[in-house]
């Protein structure tokens, strides 16, 4: 068997479904590229080989009996390790989980993505509890970014980012609660679609902050994402926020452009506080798209101080019982963020949860004169690994806490998000927000297609040197 | 709306705080962690101030529900 350069989602299904490859081969090709990958990347936790190669084997064996192709047949595809996977304990990126009872089946959008005809061959590393945005884990060792293995991936969904830009699988999910799928996309140079909250059932997966939680997918292509999108939208009781909403498909309006679409450069905080480069990214796509308007998010910084109390609250109070057994048994650094988290006010949390109805109410309305907001993902490249501090317009600040400053005042609102990667030069990639109103991930999307059929955004894997 | 109210957080101390509220969390705090939990606390109250100096009309509730 050849070691074929991998493909993305959407031709590997075409090739599957018109038996010019087999699923098989797909998968074995797949694992193989993980066996000889991920010793430098540390990508993933568990890798699923009879599985994987048993499903294969199933579809080829149905569709050389005339069964109808699913839209992701044959697409291998990898999910963070909060995403329950029957036979394995749901780690979450922690040591204590790891003696949880092993899932009884998989989680609802794994469930999804195969029924479309994907296939699962592995779960991956991610950061302690998804309380981390840099891709470090004391537990299962550190993610290492495959476009400069000695810098970070981003986090939490370090192995969803790091397995894309490897070129190891085409497609991963990952969660986001305050930026954990848009982080890792924009340091690991890939495509990542946080939506609309309540858009994607959580189920089967293990939580963080309820209020804020979101799963999603990632890939190296907008296509990929749309592919994978629409596979899995729909409702589903076993998530009690899950939208009751239909499926609303964005396949057929991808090829749509941007037409008459009203695109706006979000200034004030989205403009400060990051390295030149960030900005530099979002002028790039501005520019690409002729948006020349700037919107202002009112009081963004409040916003991401109260995403940053909700999360440490939540997450308290959904840990406490572990904090109260079995702190020592954490990373230190998530440990004592959750126990600060464990002694806030409760006024205070109150507070944050008003104050956000308020700011949605503030931002919906801009929404009434535009379509789509650019902001940066991040505010710099992809630190070294190990990194504790940068520097942002002069000031030193802790690089844990200071990640997310840009995708945060977001999420926050349960705005739906396309993060796309941007090269300025031949160093590392950086990301751009793309952001549209609530169950718009249409538009979204569509300005995310328009960028990568202009050249402008584009995800190539990394040579691992 | 109501006026902002001051904050008093400039007065906080983060050890006592540690040392009076995890008796009653149940949670042991090992000597050497007080300082990185301080530390996160000094942030969190920052953020905090951030939030109770904004002026919130009474009518303002927070969501039932979350979605967007």
């Amino acid at each position: 068997m050849s070691a074929a350069p991998p493909m993305d989602a959407a031709s590997i299904a075409a090739a599957v479904a018109s038996r010019r490859s087999t699923a098989r081969d797909v998968v074995a090709q797949t694992l193989d590229r993980i066996a000889r990958t991920d010793g430098r990347v540390n990508a993933f936790t568990d890798v699923l080989a009879a599985r994987a190669l048993a499903r294969a084997e199933a579809l080829d064996a149905a569709l050389g009996e005339g069964a109808t192709a699913g839209p992701l047949a044959g697409v291998p595809f990898a999910v963070k390790n909060l995403i329950d996977v029957a036979g394995l304990p749901t780690r979450a990126g922690a040591k204590i989980n790891r003696a949880h009872p092993r899932a009884q089946r998989d989680g609802a959008l794994v469930r999804r993505l195969e029924a479309a005809g994907a296939i699962l061959v592995g779960a991956l590393n991610m950061g302690e509890y998804a309380y981390d945005f840099t891709g470090e884990n004391i537990h299962d060792g550190d993610a290492h970014n495959p476009h400069a293995l000695d810098h970070m991936t981003g986090g939490s969904s370090s192995g969803s980012g790091a397995a894309l830009a490897a070129g190891m699988v085409p497609l991963t999910l990952g969660s986001d609660t305050n930026g954990s799928i848009r982080v890792p996309a924009a340091f690991c140079g890939c495509f990542g679609l946080k939506p609309t909250y309540g858009r994607l059932s959580r189920a089967g997966s293990f939580p963080f902050v309820g209020s804020l939680d979101h799963l999603g997918p990632m890939a190296r292509s907008v296509a990929d994402l749309a592919l994978a999108y629409d596979a899995m939208q729909g409702p589903d009781p076993d998530d009690p926020v899950a939208t009751t909403r239909a499926a609303e498909p964005v396949l057929p309006v991808l090829e749509s452009g941007i037409d008459g679409l009203r695109i706006a450069v979000a200034g004030g905080y989205f403009a400060r506080g990051g390295d030149p480069d960030a900005f530099a990214a979002v002028a790039h796509v501005a520019q690409a798209l002729g948006a020349d308007r700037m919107v202002e998010l009112p009081e963004a910084h409040r916003a991401r101080a109260a995403a940053y109390l909700i999360t440490a609250a939540e997450g308290a109070t959904l840990h406490l019982d572990r904090l109260r057994t079995r702190p020592g048994d954490f990373d230190p650094a998530v440990r004592d963020r959750l126990i600060a988290g464990a002694m806030i006010p409760a006024p205070f949390v109150e507070r944050a949860q008003r104050f956000r109805r308020w700011y949605r109410d503030a931002v919906l309305d801009l929404f009434g004169g535009l379509d789509v907001i650019l902001a940066p993902a991040t505010p710099c490249r992809a630190p070294k690994g190990g990194q504790t501090h940068f520097v942002l317009d002069g000031v030193s600040l802790p690089v844990r806490a200071n990640i997310g400053v840009f995708t945060q005042p977001i999420s926050f609102i349960g705005l739906p998000v396309v993060a796309v990667p941007v090269r300025l030069d031949d160093g590392l990639p950086l990301g751009v927000q793309v952001i549209a109103a609530p169950w718009r991930e249409d538009l979204a999307l569509r300005v995310a297609r328009h960028l990568e059929r202009t050249g402008v955004c584009k995800a190539p894997i990394a040579e691992l040197t | 709306m109501p006026e902002p109210v001051p904050s008093s957080a400039a007065a906080f101390d983060p050890e006592a705080t540690i040392a009076a509220t995890a008796p009653l969390l149940g949670i042991a705090i090992d000597a050497g962690w007080t300082a990185a939990i301080a530390a996160n606390l000094r942030v969190l109250a920052a953020a905090a101030t951030l939030l109770t100096e904004f002026p919130l009309p009474d009518a303002v509730e927070a969501a039932p529900r979350f979605e967007a």
